[in-house]
C-alpha cells in the first residue's frame, strides 16, 4: 500500500496532474524500492523515504487480492486507507455491515483513497467483522467546548513565527510532497494542507513534524528553523 | 438595547480590524455551556463532527460553543483583511464585496433553527453510513447579516437565473475528493436567506463558517454553507456531486434496508420535536414535572405539541409558544402530574399544513430527516 501511495505522489509530481492515480501493480513487502521517481532537482536531493511511524511493521504485506485479510492486515488496511482523512470515532461507531462497507469503499476508491478493486470485498469483510452490525458501538468520547475551538484555533503568538518561504518550499518539496501534494492540495495519502488550521498552530505543526502522528511519520532531521520555514512557505498558498 | 447595539458595533470594529485570526477571543470567553461543565459528544474528532448535549437545548438560543459543528473538510483559515465575497455569473454586475462593504449594504437579524440533515442517523435500523448522530444536531442561533435578495438586486441577476450555488471556501481532503457545493432556487435565496458574520451577538466563530456562512431559515443544515467565499448565479443547480448525488431522500416510503426508485432534493425540514427535559433515563420523585422541549419545521409554524407518557396510547395538549419567525423554533412544556413508574415519554408536532410527526421514521439509505415521534425513558420514585 505504502509503496502505491509513493508511486501515486510520483505520477502528481511528474505531471503536475490534480487526478489521483492507482497502480495495478500487486502488493509489496518492502520499501526498498519504494523511493520516488525524481522529476525534479529538489526530489532528486531526496534522501531514503522516511519509515512509517506506523506500530505496525512496514514490511508486512497487505493482504494479496481475494483472500481474507487478517486482523494484523486489517489494521494496516484501516490505517493506509481511511486514517489520514476519517479520525477512528467514525469508522468504529459505522456498524453498517459488508453491503455498507463494500459502498463506502467504492465511493471513497472513487475518491482518490488507495484500494484496489480486487481488495474491495476483503476489506468490507474485515470492517463488518471488526464492527459488527449486531453490536452498539463504544460510548462516544466527550470534550469541553474550550478543546473543540482550540483544535482550529491560531496558537497564541502565532504571527511571530517568521521563516524563509523559498527554503520552506525545497524542503516541502522533498519530505512533504509525496503525501500532501505538489501544491499542498492533498492526495489519497495525506490530506490538504492549503489554509489549514495547524498552519497557525506552530507548537502543534513542529511536534507533527517532530514526531509524526498517526499515518504521518516523524522528520526528526527537520529542526526548528526548517519548521518554521515550512510554515512560512505553506501560509503563502492558496 | 443600547448595551446590545455598543457591544455589536465593538465585535463588527474588532473583527474588521484584526481579521479572523482576533476572532478567537470570543471563542474563549466563558459561557453558560461552560459554567454548566457541558460537553460535546466527539461523533468525529478530525474534520470535527460534534454533537450538543440535548441539555444544552432548554433556551430560546443555543450557546455558541457547545452548538452543534459539522464539517466535511474542517475549517480554512481565510485572512479576513484582503477576503472578498465574489458574485459572479448570470448577473450584469459582478461584485467582490469586503467584509465592510457588506456591513454597509445590510443589516438584517433572524432567529433560526440549524439542524444537520443527518441529526437521528444513528437511531436508524438497519444503520446507514455517516456520522452517526443522535438527538443533538439541531440548535437556535440568532444569526445577523446580510440578506442575499440585496446581493442579488446590487449585482443585478438576469431574470433567467434559476439558482444560487453557494462557493465554500473548504478545502477537500484531495483534489479528487468533490467540494462540497451547494445550491437553492433563487426564489428561496430571495425570500429569507442571509449572508451572516455574526451568530447569537459574536462574531461568527471559526467552527461556524467564519468569516461568513449561509442561513437558510426552514432547510436542513447542508444548505447553511460556511466559510463562504462567493455566490454563483446560475439556470442550473450545480453539476457536483453534493447536489446531483448526496443529500437525496426517496420521493416515495421504502421499507427499511431497500433502495429508493426515485429520489428527490432535501429542502424543507419536516416538522419535529424534541424532549429536552427530562433527560433521558432521568430518575425522578413522585409530583408535578415539567416535560419541555422545542418544535420547529419548515414549512410552517407548528400549530399542536401533544405529549404522551404511555408510549402513545394517549396524547395531552402541551403549552405551545407562538413562532417568532418562520424557521425558528417554539418552547413547549407540560405540566405532569407523575405517579411511581417507568416511562417511555413521547412528543408529536404538527404544523400549521397539518403534518403529523409519525411514530416511526420513514428509512433511507442517506439516513436523513428523522422526525419520528421523540421518545425519553425515565422513572419515577415515591
Amino acid at each position: 500500500m505504502r509503496r502505491r501511495a509513493l508511486e501515486v505522489a510520483s505520477i502528481l509530481l511528474a505531471v503536475s496532474c490534480a487526478t489521483q492515480q492507482s497502480s495495478s501493480s500487486g502488493p509489496t513487502t518492502g520499501t526498498s524500492s519504494a523511493a520516488p521517481a525524481e522529476p525534479s532537482p529538489s526530489i532528486s536531493q531526496s534522501p531514503t523515504p522516511p519509515a512509517p511511524a506506523s506500530s505496525v511493521p512496514a514490511s508486512q504485506p497487505a493482504a494479496s487480492g481475494g483472500h481474507p485479510l487478517t486482523a494484523h492486515e486489517g489494521v494496516i488496511a484501516q490505517g493506509e486507507l481511511c486514517v489520514s482523512c476519517h479520525s477512528v470515532e467514525l469508522i468504529e461507531s459505522s456498524r453498517i455491515g459488508e453491503a455498507g462497507w463494500k459502498a463506502e469503499l467504492i465511493k471513497m476508491r472513487n475518491w482518490g483513497a488507495l484500494v484496489d478493486e480486487d481488495k474491495l470485498g476483503p476489506f468490507a469483510t474485515w470492517f463488518a467483522e471488526h464492527y459488527p452490525a449486531n453490536q452498539p458501538a463504544p460510548a462516544a468520547k466527550q470534550i469541553p467546548p474550550t478543546e473543540a475551538a482550540a483544535a482550529v484555533a491560531p496558537e497564541r503568538g502565532n504571527q511571530r513565527t517568521r521563516g524563509d518561504g523559498q527554503a520552506g518550499a525545497i524542503d516541502y518539496s522533498k519530505y512533504c510532497a509525496s503525501c500532501h501534494g505538489v501544491r499542498a492540495e492533498g492526495t489519497g495519502g495525506g490530506p490538504v494542507l492549503l489554509e489549514a488550521p495547524v498552519l497557525y498552530q506552530p507548537g502543534r505543526f513542529s511536534t507533527l513534524v517532530e514526531k509524526g502522528e498517526g499515518r504521518m511519520p516523524a522528520f526528526p532531521r527537520l529542526g526548528q528553523v526548517d519548521i518554521n520555514n515550512l510554515i512560512e512557505y505553506l501560509r503563502g498558498l492558496r | 438595547m443600547l448595551a446590545f447595539a455598543a457591544m455589536t458595533d465593538n465585535s463588527r470594529r474588532e473583527f474588521i480590524r484584526v481579521g479572523l485570526l482576533g476572532s478567537v477571543a470570543f471563542l474563549s470567553r466563558p459561557s453558560l455551556a461552560q459554567a454548566a461543565g457541558r460537553s460535546l459528544i466527539v461523533r468525529s474528532a478530525r474534520p470535527q463532527d460534534l454533537e450538543t448535549p440535548v441539555a444544552a437545548l432548554l433556551g430560546e438560543y443555543t450557546p455558541n460553543d457547545i452548538f452543534f459543528v459539522r464539517s466535511h473538510f474542517g475549517p480554512p483559515v481565510i485572512d479576513a483583511s484582503t477576503w472578498k465575497l465574489h458574485i459572479e455569473g448570470m448577473v450584469d454586475q459582478p461584485l467582490e464585496l469586503s467584509m465592510e462593504q457588506l456591513h454597509r449594504i445590510g443589516d438584517a437579524k433572524a432567529p433560526a433553527v440549524l439542524q444537520c440533515s443527518g441529526n437521528g442517523r444513528a437511531l436508524f435500523q438497519p444503520r446507514v453510513a455517516g456520522a452517526q448522530w443522535e438527538r443533538g444536531a439541531v440548535g437556535q442561533a440568532l444569526w445577523r447579516g446580510v440578506r442575499v435578495s440585496d446581493l442579488l438586486d446590487r449585482a443585478k441577476a438576469s431574470p433567467d437565473a434559476r439558482f444560487v450555488t453557494f462557493l465554500p471556501g473548504d478545502h477537500p481532503m484531495a483534489p479528487s475528493v468533490p467540494r462540497f457545493l451547494r445550491s437553492i432556487p433563487i426564489e428561496k435565496a430571495r425570500q429569507d436567506v442571509l449572508l451572516a458574520w455574526e451568530m447569537n451577538r459574536a462574531a461568527l466563530p471559526l467552527l461556524h463558517g467564519a468569516p461568513l456562512r449561509a442561513v437558510v431559515p426552514g432547510w436542513s443544515g447542508n444548505h447553511w454553507v460556511k466559510w463562504l467565499r462567493g455566490l454563483r448565479i446560475s439556470d442550473r443547480e450545480d453539476p457536483g456531486f453534493y447536489m446531483q448525488t448526496g443529500y437525496k431522500f426517496p420521493v416515495q416510503p421504502i421499507p427499511p434496508g431497500g433502495k429508493p426508485a426515485e429520489v428527490k432534493t432535501i429542502t424543507a425540514l419536516p416538522v419535529k420535536s424534541l424532549i429536552v427535559t427530562p433527560e433521558e433515563s432521568a430518575h425522578l420523585r413522585k409530583g408535578t414535572h415539567t416535560i419541555q422541549g422545542v418544535a420547529f419545521g419548515g414549512t410552517g409554524p407548528i400549530t399542536k405539541l401533544e405529549i404522551s407518557v404511555d408510549d402513545g396510547a394517549s396524547w395531552q395538549a402541551a403549552k405551545l409558544d407562538r413562532i417568532k419567525a418562520q424557521g425558528a423554533w417554539q418552547r413547549w412544556r407540560f405540566a405532569w402530574r407523575a405517579q411511581p413508574g417507568q416511562y417511555l415519554l413521547r412528543a408529536r408536532a404538527t404544523d400549521s399544513a397539518g403534518a403529523v410527526q409519525p411514530r416511526d421514521p420513514q428509512w433511507n439509505p442517506g439516513g436523513y430527516l428523522h422526525n419520528a415521534w421523540d421518545a425519553v425513558r425515565c422513572e419515577v420514585r415515591s
